[in-house]
């Protein structure tokens, strides 16, 4: 940076866009040979996408990892499901599985939804309601998730099934930030951890995805479309970009001990 | 030649012109390889390589509040930052760390249940990248605050984004990752909330190159200066412990 000011005050300003010319001209050549210095990822200190986390080019990275999830586990999406912000998974996974969909928002502004709660202390919402609840990219903007765990307990049916994602590497979206909606990133213990608290443990399933390459191009707000399948079907245990669990409300009777434990955990938190 | 350049060219400029080759190759070769890779360029922290990336935010944030750390200093795992930011202030300093086997240790316990650590004990406590180990985040902050004595400084570092920890994962578990409005409100529940001061620190580039394992060393100089709130790689805060216990309560 500082030979190119020397350099700049040096040269008679006839030079300059004759030295403009070269540069455009060696930034083709290395972008021939794969090299991008426009986008240099060790120079820049800004993100490659600023405005979203991929979705202007197009599909947004945890979706393909939060898709896939609920496609493998689609079985368990039916009878009367609950879905978060708007009811798109429920209707995707579900089809004609479910019977009824529910949509869960904080917000009264938001037309979708059915339920106007807040999951942390979700007392208008009837216990033993749902077959299915659909949680995900949900838990990081509550601060007390353990409060909100219990309430998700408390509204399956028993048998019911929860299905959860979350992430750990991820940027902070600055507009949740001020709204006082963005606490938490989970490790995949993290997660584990708060939900054997409330839920059996033996039958919780947490499993991690993602790869340093991942993380990175999520950072920047890249796209699906921007990576290859391969690298994103790669697991490192390391980079934990999203987190996927998957746990079951014991039935009536089978586990009288945990339920016991769950309520005593509720009240504690009141 | 190259005596007469020695001779002719200033040590900084000498200095320099030896990283421009190391520099340009690396640059070049990563560039090729970082929208394609699924490894990290380097699987450790970047100790090897020169200064960790989140150390160089957590210095800096020490050394900006070097006057905090002065007299009955905790710090955890080791004493080194107690040392390097207390100096002659510090008038004795423990260790405290989670198992047994660690020389520089003289209390071991569990920070979220410390009791047989006396209250109002310590001027000054240094928890840096500790909050992230601790399953109980609440007793946690509660013990520290209890261990602090009246008018006491905590002064705590926790990340944003980073990748797992293997050695503390297989000891005692990591669990969290924070922001800035997580961390305000776990302290302000403690902490008289006119006492915390918290603040973030990184950017893009700073994420991406801590999460390949580079060091300070291997990226252009002031990198790291820019602050972007969408990527807090670290996050301070400093809070204070009321002198009289009616401040308490505001």
């Amino acid at each position: 940076m500082g030979l190119e000011n020397i350099v700049r005050a040096i040269l008679p300003t006839a030079a300059k866009p004759w030295l403009r010319r070269q540069r455009l001209v060696a930034a083709r050549l290395l972008r021939r040979v794969g090299v991008n210095p426009g986008q240099s990822l060790l120079r820049r200190t800004t993100p490659i996408n600023p405005i979203d986390y991929g979705e202007s080019r197009g599909q947004c990275i945890d979706r393909y990892y939060i898709e896939n999830f609920l496609a493998a586990h689609a079985k368990d999406v039916r009878g009367h499901v609950l879905d978060f912000a708007d009811d798109n998974y429920a209707r995707k996974f579900g089809g004609n599985k479910t019977t009824k969909i529910d949509v869960l928002d904080l917000s009264p502004s938001n037309e979708q939804a059915t339920i106007i709660a807040d999951l942390a202390n979700g007392d208008n919402i009837p216990s033993d309601r749902f077959d299915s609840v659909l949680c995900t990219q949900v838990l990081h903007c509550i601060f007390d998730v353990e409060a909100a765990i219990r309430t998700l307990y408390r509204i399956l049916k028993p048998g019911g099934v929860l299905l959860v994602t979350d992430a750990c590497i991820q940027k902070v979206d600055s507009v949740d930030l001020q709204n006082g909606e963005e606490f938490w990133r989970f490790t995949s213990l993290g997660l584990r951890r708060m939900f054997e608290k409330v839920f059996p443990g033996d039958q919780l399933e947490v499993h991690s995805y993602g790869n340093v390459l991942v993380a990175i191009a999520a950072l920047h707000g890249l796209a699906v479309e921007d990576l290859t399948r391969t690298s994103l079907d790669v697991v490192d245990q390391d980079f934990e970009v999203l987190i996927t669990l998957r746990a079951v409300k014991p039935l009536v009777g089978e586990t009288t001990e945990v339920l016991a434990i769950a309520n005593s955990a509720s009240h504690l938190g009141d | 030649m190259k005596d007469v350049l020695k001779a002719v060219l200033l040590h900084s400029t000498r200095r320099w012109l030896r990283r421009q080759p190391r520099n340009v190759l690396c640059t070049v070769s990563w560039d090729f390889d970082l929208f394609r890779r699924t490894t990290p360029i380097d699987p450790h922290w970047g100790g090897k390589r020169g200064q960790i990336i989140d150390r160089y935010y957590i210095e800096k944030f020490l050394a900006e509040h070097s006057s905090d750390i002065c007299g009955h200093v905790l710090e955890f795992g080791d004493d080194t930052y107690a040392k390097q930011f207390g100096g002659a202030k510090v008038s004795k300093i423990d260790v405290m760390h989670l198992v047994p086997g660690n020389p520089h240790a003289t209390i071991i316990a569990e920070l979220a249940n410390c009791d047989e650590v006396p209250s109002d004990t310590f001027d000054c406590i240094l928890c840096t990248q500790v909050l992230l180990l601790v399953f109980d985040l609440k007793n946690a902050i509660r013990s520290l605050f209890r261990i602090l004595k009246p008018g006491g400084v905590l002064l705590l570092t926790a990340p944003g984004i980073q990748k797992i920890s293997r050695g503390d994962m297989e000891i005692g578990g990591e669990y969290w990752r924070f922001t800035t409005l997580s961390m305000r409100r776990l302290f302000e529940e403690v902490f008289p909330p006119n006492g915390v001061e918290v603040r973030n620190y990184g950017n893009v580039l700073a994420a991406t190159a801590f999460l390949h394992g580079l060091s300070v060393e291997d990226l252009p100089p002031k990198a790291l200066e820019y602050t972007d709130p969408d990527f807090p790689v670290s996050i301070a805060l400093r809070a204070v412990k009321p002198i009289s216990p009616m401040r308490a309560d505001p």
